[in-house]
Protein backbone atom coordinates (compact mmCIF):
# COMPACT_ATOMS: atom_id res chain seq x y z
CA UNK A 1 0.00 0.00 0.00
CA UNK A 2 1.29 3.78 -1.06
CA UNK A 3 1.70 5.74 1.70
CA UNK A 4 -0.75 8.46 0.47
CA UNK A 5 -2.53 8.57 -2.38
CA UNK A 6 -0.55 10.65 -5.36
CA UNK A 7 -2.94 13.19 -5.92
CA UNK A 8 -3.70 14.27 -2.69
CA UNK A 9 -0.11 14.75 -2.07
CA UNK A 10 0.04 16.75 -5.28
CA UNK A 11 -2.94 18.52 -3.75
CA UNK A 12 -1.15 19.40 -0.24
CA UNK A 13 1.92 20.51 -2.14
CA UNK A 14 0.06 22.87 -4.03
CA UNK A 15 -1.62 24.13 -0.87
CA UNK A 16 1.05 24.01 2.27
CA UNK A 17 -1.15 26.24 4.15
CA UNK A 18 -3.91 24.76 3.64
CA UNK A 19 -5.66 23.14 6.95
CA UNK A 20 -6.33 19.46 6.56
CA UNK A 21 -8.06 16.50 8.21
CA UNK A 22 -6.00 13.26 7.89
CA UNK A 23 -6.50 9.85 9.12
CA UNK A 24 -2.78 8.50 10.00
CA UNK A 25 -2.33 4.79 9.93
CA UNK A 26 0.85 3.88 12.47
CA UNK A 27 2.95 1.26 13.50
CA UNK A 28 4.16 0.29 16.80
CA UNK A 29 2.77 1.61 19.97
CA UNK A 30 -0.09 3.88 19.91
CA UNK A 31 0.67 6.19 22.60
CA UNK A 32 3.81 6.56 21.12
CA UNK A 33 2.36 7.59 18.06
CA UNK A 34 0.32 9.94 19.30
CA UNK A 35 2.58 12.01 20.89
CA UNK A 36 4.77 12.07 17.52
CA UNK A 37 2.06 13.47 15.94
CA UNK A 38 1.50 16.07 18.69
CA UNK A 39 5.09 17.23 18.63
CA UNK A 40 5.35 17.14 15.01
CA UNK A 41 2.32 19.72 15.00
CA UNK A 42 -0.74 18.09 14.38
CA UNK A 43 -4.08 18.46 16.33
CA UNK A 44 -4.90 14.71 17.76
CA UNK A 45 -8.94 14.49 17.71
CA UNK A 46 -9.40 10.38 17.91
CA UNK A 47 -7.38 7.31 18.75
CA UNK A 48 -8.76 4.19 17.29
CA UNK A 49 -8.71 0.30 18.26
CA UNK A 50 -10.29 -1.07 15.49
CA UNK A 51 -7.73 -0.27 13.05
CA UNK A 52 -4.29 1.26 14.33
CA UNK A 53 -5.16 4.70 13.27
CA UNK A 54 -5.16 8.74 14.53
CA UNK A 55 -7.27 11.22 13.04
CA UNK A 56 -5.93 14.43 13.03
CA UNK A 57 -6.05 18.27 12.02
CA UNK A 58 -2.85 19.90 10.66
CA UNK A 59 -1.11 22.00 8.09
CA UNK A 60 -0.54 20.43 4.67
CA UNK A 61 3.05 21.13 5.17
CA UNK A 62 3.07 19.34 8.61
CA UNK A 63 1.33 16.22 6.77
CA UNK A 64 3.78 16.05 4.12
CA UNK A 65 6.29 16.32 6.64
CA UNK A 66 4.52 13.46 8.78
CA UNK A 67 5.25 11.37 5.18
CA UNK A 68 8.47 11.24 6.19
CA UNK A 69 8.52 9.40 9.55
CA UNK A 70 9.39 5.65 9.75
CA UNK A 71 6.07 4.71 11.85
CA UNK A 72 3.63 6.70 9.95
CA UNK A 73 2.07 3.42 7.64
CA UNK A 74 -0.40 5.37 5.16
CA UNK A 75 -1.88 8.64 5.64
CA UNK A 76 -5.49 9.75 3.79
CA UNK A 77 -7.60 12.75 3.58
CA UNK A 78 -10.48 12.25 6.54
CA UNK A 79 -12.62 12.08 3.43
CA UNK A 80 -16.88 13.36 4.03
CA UNK A 81 -19.29 10.79 3.49
CA UNK A 82 -23.00 10.87 3.66
CA UNK A 83 -27.19 9.24 4.00
CA UNK A 84 -27.47 7.49 1.04
CA UNK A 85 -30.71 8.41 0.43
CA UNK A 86 -31.75 9.42 -3.09
CA UNK A 87 -32.59 13.42 -2.63
CA UNK A 88 -33.53 14.08 -6.34
CA UNK A 89 -36.17 11.22 -6.50
CA UNK A 90 -37.90 13.21 -3.97
CA UNK A 91 -37.43 16.00 -5.15
CA UNK A 92 -38.95 14.94 -8.32
CA UNK A 93 -41.94 13.06 -6.41
CA UNK A 94 -42.43 16.54 -4.90
CA UNK A 95 -43.13 18.69 -7.64
CA UNK B 1 -79.75 0.83 -1.57
CA UNK B 2 -77.71 4.09 -2.72
CA UNK B 3 -76.20 3.84 0.47
CA UNK B 4 -74.56 0.19 0.02
CA UNK B 5 -72.93 1.26 -3.05
CA UNK B 6 -70.98 3.63 -0.78
CA UNK B 7 -68.04 1.35 1.03
CA UNK B 8 -67.94 1.54 4.60
CA UNK B 9 -64.32 2.99 4.42
CA UNK B 10 -65.60 5.89 2.69
CA UNK B 11 -69.16 6.44 4.41
CA UNK B 12 -66.97 6.31 7.83
CA UNK B 13 -64.82 9.22 6.40
CA UNK B 14 -67.67 11.29 5.16
CA UNK B 15 -69.35 10.75 8.76
CA UNK B 16 -66.43 12.07 10.82
CA UNK B 17 -66.56 14.93 12.72
CA UNK B 18 -63.85 16.59 11.30
CA UNK B 19 -64.49 15.55 7.80
CA UNK B 20 -63.41 17.46 4.79
CA UNK B 21 -65.70 19.52 2.35
CA UNK B 22 -64.89 17.19 -0.45
CA UNK B 23 -63.71 13.80 -0.75
CA UNK B 24 -61.29 12.29 -3.32
CA UNK B 25 -63.19 9.32 -4.42
CA UNK B 26 -63.46 6.86 -7.46
CA UNK B 27 -66.68 6.01 -8.72
CA UNK B 28 -67.35 2.44 -10.84
CA UNK B 29 -70.46 2.83 -13.65
CA UNK B 30 -72.22 0.15 -15.04
CA UNK B 31 -70.64 -1.14 -18.06
CA UNK B 32 -73.08 0.04 -20.38
CA UNK B 33 -73.10 3.29 -19.70
CA UNK B 34 -70.85 5.33 -22.10
CA UNK B 35 -68.06 7.92 -20.74
CA UNK B 36 -70.21 10.80 -22.30
CA UNK B 37 -73.21 9.45 -20.13
CA UNK B 38 -71.44 9.04 -16.68
CA UNK B 39 -72.88 11.46 -14.00
CA UNK B 40 -70.50 13.28 -12.43
CA UNK B 41 -70.07 14.72 -9.41
CA UNK B 42 -67.10 17.47 -9.77
CA UNK B 43 -64.86 19.46 -12.02
CA UNK B 44 -61.70 17.58 -13.88
CA UNK B 45 -62.69 14.17 -13.44
CA UNK B 46 -60.09 11.27 -14.75
CA UNK B 47 -61.91 8.72 -16.35
CA UNK B 48 -60.03 5.68 -16.25
CA UNK B 49 -60.27 3.09 -19.43
CA UNK B 50 -59.01 -0.03 -18.30
CA UNK B 51 -62.02 0.22 -16.05
CA UNK B 52 -65.60 1.66 -16.20
CA UNK B 53 -64.76 4.18 -13.62
CA UNK B 54 -63.87 7.61 -13.27
CA UNK B 55 -61.88 9.43 -10.05
CA UNK B 56 -63.27 12.99 -8.84
CA UNK B 57 -63.36 15.38 -5.67
CA UNK B 58 -67.07 15.72 -3.91
CA UNK B 59 -68.68 16.63 -1.30
CA UNK B 60 -71.19 14.04 1.05
CA UNK B 61 -73.97 15.35 -0.31
CA UNK B 62 -72.91 15.00 -4.22
CA UNK B 63 -71.64 11.35 -3.24
CA UNK B 64 -74.95 10.62 -2.10
CA UNK B 65 -76.52 11.67 -4.96
CA UNK B 66 -74.45 9.76 -7.21
CA UNK B 67 -74.96 6.37 -5.22
CA UNK B 68 -78.94 7.41 -5.80
CA UNK B 69 -78.00 7.68 -9.35
CA UNK B 70 -78.52 3.94 -11.11
CA UNK B 71 -75.50 4.30 -13.57
CA UNK B 72 -73.55 3.66 -10.49
CA UNK B 73 -72.25 0.70 -9.48
CA UNK B 74 -69.81 1.41 -6.34
CA UNK B 75 -68.33 4.46 -4.91
CA UNK B 76 -64.66 4.23 -3.09
CA UNK B 77 -62.46 6.46 -1.35
CA UNK B 78 -59.20 7.51 -3.57
CA UNK B 79 -57.04 6.68 -1.15
CA UNK B 80 -53.17 7.38 -1.32
CA UNK B 81 -50.97 4.37 -2.03
CA UNK B 82 -47.57 3.44 -0.94
CA UNK B 83 -45.14 1.07 -1.44
CA UNK B 84 -44.36 0.54 2.26
CA UNK B 85 -42.80 -1.67 4.78
CA UNK B 86 -46.19 -4.11 4.76
CA UNK B 87 -44.88 -4.45 0.89
CA UNK B 88 -40.72 -4.45 1.19
CA UNK B 89 -40.96 -6.85 4.04
CA UNK B 90 -43.39 -9.72 2.58
CA UNK B 91 -41.45 -9.01 -1.02
CA UNK B 92 -38.68 -10.26 1.11
CA UNK B 93 -40.31 -13.06 2.99
CA UNK B 94 -39.56 -11.82 6.11
CA UNK B 95 -43.10 -12.43 7.78
CA UNK B 96 -42.69 -16.24 7.19
CA UNK B 97 -39.54 -16.14 9.39
CA UNK B 98 -41.57 -14.50 11.93
CA UNK B 99 -44.29 -17.54 11.25
CA UNK B 100 -41.20 -19.81 12.48
CA UNK B 101 -40.46 -18.03 15.76
CA UNK B 102 -37.87 -15.71 14.79
CA UNK B 103 -38.12 -12.00 14.67
CA UNK B 104 -34.93 -10.50 15.49
CA UNK B 105 -35.99 -10.51 19.91
CA UNK B 106 -33.31 -9.69 21.81
CA UNK B 107 -30.68 -9.21 18.82
CA UNK B 108 -28.13 -6.46 19.04
CA UNK B 109 -28.33 -3.70 15.61
CA UNK B 110 -26.58 -0.71 15.74
CA UNK B 111 -27.51 2.06 13.43
CA UNK B 112 -24.36 3.92 12.76
CA UNK B 113 -26.15 7.28 11.48
CA UNK B 114 -27.90 10.39 11.98
CA UNK B 115 -29.46 8.78 15.23
CA UNK B 116 -32.83 7.98 16.27
CA UNK B 117 -35.71 9.66 17.50
CA UNK B 118 -36.47 7.45 20.75
CA UNK B 119 -39.41 8.74 20.95
CA UNK B 120 -40.84 7.33 17.82
CA UNK B 121 -43.41 4.67 19.41
CA UNK B 122 -42.04 1.94 16.99
CA UNK B 123 -39.26 1.33 18.98
CA UNK B 124 -40.55 1.90 22.40
CA UNK B 125 -38.41 -0.18 24.96
CA UNK B 126 -35.92 -1.02 22.41
CA UNK B 127 -33.10 1.41 22.23
CA UNK B 128 -30.52 0.07 24.32
CA UNK B 129 -28.11 2.44 23.78
CA UNK B 130 -27.45 5.91 22.51
CA UNK B 131 -24.08 7.61 21.48
CA UNK B 132 -23.23 10.88 19.76
CA UNK B 133 -19.95 11.48 17.48
CA UNK B 134 -20.88 14.89 16.35
CA UNK B 135 -21.16 17.22 19.47
CA UNK B 136 -24.82 17.74 18.09
CA UNK B 137 -26.30 15.63 20.69
CA UNK B 138 -28.10 11.85 20.26
CA UNK B 139 -31.14 13.72 18.78
CA UNK B 140 -31.49 12.49 15.13
CA UNK B 141 -32.25 16.19 13.95
CA UNK B 142 -32.14 14.65 9.99
CA UNK B 143 -34.46 11.90 10.57
CA UNK B 144 -32.74 9.62 8.09
CA UNK B 145 -31.33 7.68 11.11
CA UNK B 146 -35.26 7.05 12.50
CA UNK B 147 -36.10 5.97 8.61
CA UNK B 148 -33.18 3.48 8.39
CA UNK B 149 -33.76 2.20 11.82
CA UNK B 150 -38.29 1.40 11.80
CA UNK B 151 -36.47 -0.45 8.44
CA UNK B 152 -34.17 -2.53 10.17
CA UNK B 153 -36.42 -3.19 13.71
CA UNK B 154 -39.51 -0.97 13.76
CA UNK B 155 -42.37 -2.53 15.55
CA UNK B 156 -45.17 -0.89 14.07
CA UNK B 157 -48.52 -2.33 13.57
CA UNK B 158 -48.96 -0.29 10.07
CA UNK B 159 -44.84 0.02 8.80
CA UNK B 160 -43.52 -3.07 10.73
CA UNK B 161 -39.75 -3.41 9.82
CA UNK B 162 -37.64 -6.34 9.02
CA UNK B 163 -36.83 -7.68 12.88
CA UNK B 164 -39.71 -5.92 14.61
CA UNK B 165 -37.82 -7.19 18.09
CA UNK B 166 -34.25 -6.82 17.58
CA UNK B 167 -32.19 -4.15 19.97
CA UNK B 168 -31.23 -1.16 18.53
CA UNK B 169 -28.15 0.91 19.42
CA UNK B 170 -27.61 4.00 17.96
CA UNK B 171 -24.47 5.72 16.92
CA UNK B 172 -24.81 9.41 16.02
CA UNK B 173 -21.95 9.77 13.17
CA UNK B 174 -23.51 11.98 10.58
CA UNK B 175 -24.32 15.73 11.37
CA UNK B 176 -27.59 17.16 10.54
CA UNK B 177 -27.17 18.13 7.00
CA UNK B 178 -26.73 14.25 6.84
CA UNK B 179 -22.73 14.22 6.22
CA UNK B 180 -19.69 13.38 8.60
CA UNK B 181 -16.18 12.36 8.02
CA UNK B 182 -15.02 8.67 8.52
CA UNK B 183 -13.09 9.56 11.62
CA UNK B 184 -16.49 9.80 13.39
CA UNK B 185 -18.04 6.77 11.59
CA UNK B 186 -14.70 4.75 13.16
CA UNK B 187 -15.57 6.13 16.01
CA UNK B 188 -19.10 5.54 16.25
CA UNK B 189 -18.41 1.61 14.66
CA UNK B 190 -15.93 0.91 17.37
CA UNK B 191 -18.48 1.74 19.88
CA UNK B 192 -20.99 -0.38 18.78
CA UNK B 193 -18.42 -2.86 18.67
CA UNK B 194 -17.77 -1.81 22.52
CA UNK B 195 -21.46 -2.44 23.40
CA UNK B 196 -21.42 -6.18 21.63
CA UNK B 197 -24.38 -6.00 18.89
CA UNK B 198 -24.42 -8.29 16.19
CA UNK B 199 -25.34 -5.95 13.36
CA UNK B 200 -24.51 -2.90 11.95
CA UNK B 201 -26.06 -1.20 9.55
CA UNK B 202 -24.11 1.86 7.57
CA UNK B 203 -26.55 3.59 5.38
CA UNK B 204 -23.90 5.55 4.76
CA UNK B 205 -20.71 6.71 1.93
CA UNK B 206 -18.34 8.28 -0.09
CA UNK B 207 -18.35 8.68 -3.97
CA UNK B 208 -16.33 5.93 -5.50
CA UNK B 209 -14.67 4.71 -6.82
CA UNK B 210 -12.54 2.31 -4.24
CA UNK B 211 -10.61 -0.86 -3.48
CA UNK B 212 -11.17 -1.32 -0.16
CA UNK B 213 -7.87 -0.17 1.52
CA UNK B 214 -9.28 3.02 2.94
CA UNK B 215 -9.10 3.92 6.69
CA UNK B 216 -12.81 3.22 6.93
CA UNK B 217 -13.30 0.21 5.06
CA UNK B 218 -10.36 -1.52 6.84
CA UNK B 219 -12.44 -0.64 9.78
CA UNK B 220 -15.36 -1.94 8.85
CA UNK B 221 -13.62 -5.30 7.92
CA UNK B 222 -11.87 -5.41 11.32
CA UNK B 223 -15.41 -5.30 12.83
CA UNK B 224 -15.99 -8.13 10.80
CA UNK B 225 -13.02 -9.93 12.47
CA UNK B 226 -14.37 -9.06 15.55
CA UNK B 227 -17.70 -11.00 14.97
CA UNK B 228 -20.02 -8.27 14.05
CA UNK B 229 -21.91 -8.27 10.78
CA UNK B 230 -21.53 -5.38 8.76
CA UNK B 231 -24.12 -4.61 6.46
CA UNK B 232 -23.07 -1.67 4.25
CA UNK B 233 -25.12 0.58 1.26
CA UNK B 234 -23.98 -0.18 -2.50
CA UNK B 235 -23.99 4.10 -2.66
CA UNK B 236 -26.24 6.09 -5.36
CA UNK B 237 -24.00 7.07 -7.73
CA UNK B 238 -25.38 4.48 -10.35
CA UNK B 239 -25.78 3.70 -13.14
CA UNK B 240 -22.03 3.59 -14.40
CA UNK B 241 -19.45 1.12 -13.66
CA UNK B 242 -17.63 1.02 -10.45
CA UNK B 243 -19.50 3.75 -8.66
CA UNK B 244 -19.87 1.89 -5.30
CA UNK B 245 -17.70 4.14 -3.06
CA UNK B 246 -16.00 3.34 0.68
CA UNK B 247 -16.77 1.20 2.80
CA UNK B 248 -19.06 -0.18 0.10
CA UNK B 249 -16.23 -1.83 -1.74
CA UNK B 250 -14.79 -3.41 1.98
CA UNK B 251 -14.12 -6.90 1.48
CA UNK B 252 -15.79 -8.76 4.22
CA UNK B 253 -19.15 -6.54 4.67
CA UNK B 254 -22.44 -7.01 3.07
CA UNK B 255 -22.79 -4.53 0.28
CA UNK B 256 -26.50 -3.85 -0.76
CA UNK B 257 -27.81 -2.34 -3.56
CA UNK B 258 -31.17 -1.49 -4.17
CA UNK B 259 -34.13 -2.50 -6.17
CA UNK B 260 -37.93 -1.97 -6.36
CA UNK B 261 -40.24 -4.11 -4.50
CA UNK B 262 -41.07 -5.33 -9.07
CA UNK B 263 -37.10 -6.78 -8.38
CA UNK B 264 -36.18 -3.72 -10.74
CA UNK B 265 -32.81 -2.38 -9.76
CA UNK B 266 -32.98 2.12 -10.16
CA UNK B 267 -30.43 3.21 -12.03
CA UNK B 268 -29.16 5.26 -8.98
CA UNK B 269 -27.90 1.97 -6.90
CA UNK B 270 -24.56 2.00 -7.73
CA UNK B 271 -22.46 -0.70 -9.77
CA UNK B 272 -18.94 -2.66 -9.55
CA UNK B 273 -16.39 -3.74 -9.74
CA UNK B 274 -14.45 -2.54 -7.16
CA UNK B 275 -10.88 0.09 -8.32
CA UNK B 276 -9.29 -3.66 -7.79
CA UNK B 277 -11.59 -5.86 -9.32
CA UNK B 278 -14.01 -7.56 -7.13
CA UNK B 279 -17.72 -7.80 -7.87
CA UNK B 280 -19.71 -5.46 -5.90
CA UNK B 281 -22.79 -5.07 -4.11
CA UNK B 282 -22.97 -8.41 -2.91
CA UNK B 283 -27.08 -8.63 -2.99
CA UNK B 284 -30.20 -6.37 -3.57
CA UNK B 285 -32.89 -5.38 -1.23
CA UNK B 286 -36.04 -2.94 -1.77
CA UNK B 287 -34.92 0.42 -1.78
CA UNK B 288 -37.54 2.34 -3.78
CA UNK B 289 -40.45 4.45 -2.09
CA UNK B 290 -39.85 2.92 1.12
CA UNK B 291 -42.23 3.74 3.95
CA UNK B 292 -40.92 4.23 7.43
CA UNK B 293 -40.11 5.68 10.77
CA UNK B 294 -40.36 9.59 10.86
CA UNK B 295 -38.27 11.66 13.32
CA UNK B 296 -39.97 14.56 14.78
CA UNK B 297 -39.62 17.73 13.87
CA UNK B 298 -37.45 16.35 10.34
CA UNK B 299 -38.38 16.49 6.80
CA UNK B 300 -36.31 13.55 4.83
CA UNK B 301 -37.79 12.40 1.99
CA UNK B 302 -41.65 12.92 1.79
CA UNK B 303 -43.47 13.14 4.90
CA UNK B 304 -46.47 10.72 5.17
CA UNK B 305 -47.66 11.81 8.33
CA UNK B 306 -46.53 13.05 11.36
CA UNK B 307 -44.98 9.23 12.30
CA UNK B 308 -43.67 8.11 9.32
CA UNK B 309 -41.86 9.48 6.10
CA UNK B 310 -41.12 7.93 2.31
CA UNK B 311 -37.80 7.52 0.97
CA UNK B 312 -35.63 5.75 -1.98
CA UNK B 313 -31.74 4.87 -1.67
CA UNK B 314 -29.60 2.20 -0.96
CA UNK B 315 -29.70 3.77 2.78
CA UNK B 316 -33.41 2.18 2.34
CA UNK B 317 -32.63 -1.33 1.40
CA UNK B 318 -29.27 -1.93 2.98
CA UNK B 319 -31.29 -1.99 6.74
CA UNK B 320 -33.43 -4.28 4.72
CA UNK B 321 -30.35 -6.41 4.83
CA UNK B 322 -29.60 -5.60 8.74
CA UNK B 323 -33.00 -6.64 9.81
CA UNK B 324 -32.74 -9.99 7.74
CA UNK B 325 -29.43 -10.27 9.66
CA UNK B 326 -30.98 -10.00 13.08
CA UNK B 327 -33.96 -12.90 11.78
CA UNK B 328 -30.91 -15.46 10.90
CA UNK B 329 -29.10 -14.47 14.07
CA UNK B 330 -32.08 -15.21 16.57
CA UNK B 331 -32.29 -18.60 14.60
CA UNK B 332 -28.68 -19.62 14.19
CA UNK B 333 -26.90 -17.48 16.70
CA UNK B 334 -23.71 -19.20 16.20
CA UNK B 335 -23.61 -18.16 12.73
CA UNK B 336 -20.12 -16.08 12.09
CA UNK B 337 -20.69 -13.06 9.76
CA UNK B 338 -18.79 -14.33 6.85
CA UNK B 339 -21.01 -17.50 6.81
CA UNK B 340 -24.12 -15.48 7.43
CA UNK B 341 -22.75 -13.41 4.19
CA UNK B 342 -22.76 -16.54 2.48
CA UNK B 343 -25.98 -17.80 3.12
CA UNK B 344 -27.95 -14.76 2.56
CA UNK B 345 -25.97 -14.42 -0.94
CA UNK B 346 -26.24 -18.06 -2.10
CA UNK B 347 -30.24 -18.13 -1.33
CA UNK B 348 -30.85 -14.53 -3.18
CA UNK B 349 -33.19 -15.05 -5.96
CA UNK B 350 -30.97 -14.39 -9.29
CA UNK B 351 -32.66 -11.43 -11.23
CA UNK B 352 -30.61 -12.19 -14.35
CA UNK B 353 -29.03 -9.41 -14.19
CA UNK B 354 -24.71 -8.19 -14.51
CA UNK B 355 -23.33 -9.41 -11.27
CA UNK B 356 -21.96 -6.26 -10.91
CA UNK B 357 -25.38 -5.00 -10.81
CA UNK B 358 -27.15 -7.10 -8.55
CA UNK B 359 -24.54 -9.14 -6.49
CA UNK B 360 -26.11 -12.80 -6.29
CA UNK B 361 -29.41 -11.31 -6.75
CA UNK B 362 -32.19 -10.01 -4.65
CA UNK B 363 -32.16 -11.33 -0.88
CA UNK B 364 -35.01 -13.41 0.56
CA UNK B 365 -35.22 -14.27 4.22
CA UNK B 366 -37.40 -17.50 4.28
CA UNK B 367 -34.89 -18.89 1.71
CA UNK B 368 -31.92 -17.71 3.75
CA UNK B 369 -33.58 -19.21 6.97
CA UNK B 370 -34.13 -22.49 5.26
CA UNK B 371 -30.87 -22.24 3.64
CA UNK B 372 -31.66 -23.20 0.13
CA UNK B 373 -31.90 -21.43 -2.88
CA UNK B 374 -34.80 -19.92 -4.09
CA UNK B 375 -38.06 -21.71 -5.29
CA UNK B 376 -40.53 -19.16 -6.42
CA UNK B 377 -42.62 -17.97 -3.26
CA UNK B 378 -46.45 -17.74 -3.36
CA UNK B 379 -47.28 -13.65 -3.98
CA UNK B 380 -47.47 -11.83 -0.97
CA UNK B 381 -50.74 -10.52 0.51
CA UNK B 382 -49.25 -6.99 1.59
CA UNK B 383 -52.46 -6.26 3.94
CA UNK B 384 -53.82 -3.07 2.81
CA UNK B 385 -51.08 -0.91 1.67
CA UNK B 386 -50.06 -1.46 -1.77
CA UNK B 387 -53.55 -2.36 -3.04
CA UNK B 388 -53.45 -1.55 -6.43
CA UNK B 389 -56.34 0.28 -7.87
CA UNK B 390 -57.48 -3.50 -10.12
CA UNK B 391 -57.03 -5.15 -6.33
CA UNK B 392 -59.41 -2.94 -4.79
CA UNK B 393 -61.98 -3.66 -7.99
CA UNK B 394 -61.42 -7.53 -7.82
CA UNK B 395 -62.11 -7.36 -3.94
CA UNK B 396 -65.00 -5.01 -4.12
CA UNK B 397 -63.85 -3.83 -0.64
Amino acid sequence: MDKINPTFEARLQQHPGETVRLIVRVAGDMPLATAGLTELGATVLRSFTLIKAVSVSCSAETALGLLQEPWVQALEEDRQVSTQEDRHRGKRRKT
Amino acid sequence: MSEVKIVPALAARMAAAEAPAEHRIIVRYREDIAVASRPLAGLSPQHFRLIPAAAMRASAEKIRELAADPRVERIWPDLPVHICLDVSVPHINAPRVWEAGFTGRGVAVAVVDTGIDPSHPDFAGRIAAMQDFTGEGTRDNHGHGTHVAGIAAGGGSRYRGVAPEALLYAAKVLHGDGSGYMSEVIAGLEWAVQQRVKVINLSLGGVGPCDGSDALSTACDAAVDQGVMVCVAAGNYGPGASTVGPPGCARNVLTVGACSTQDVIPSFSARGPTSDGRVKPDVLLPGVDIVACRAQNTSMGMPVDALYAKASGTSMATPHAAGLAALLLQAFPDLTPAQLKERLMNTAKDLGQDANAQGKGRADAYQAYLGSSVTPPPPPQPGGCLLSLLQLFRSGQ
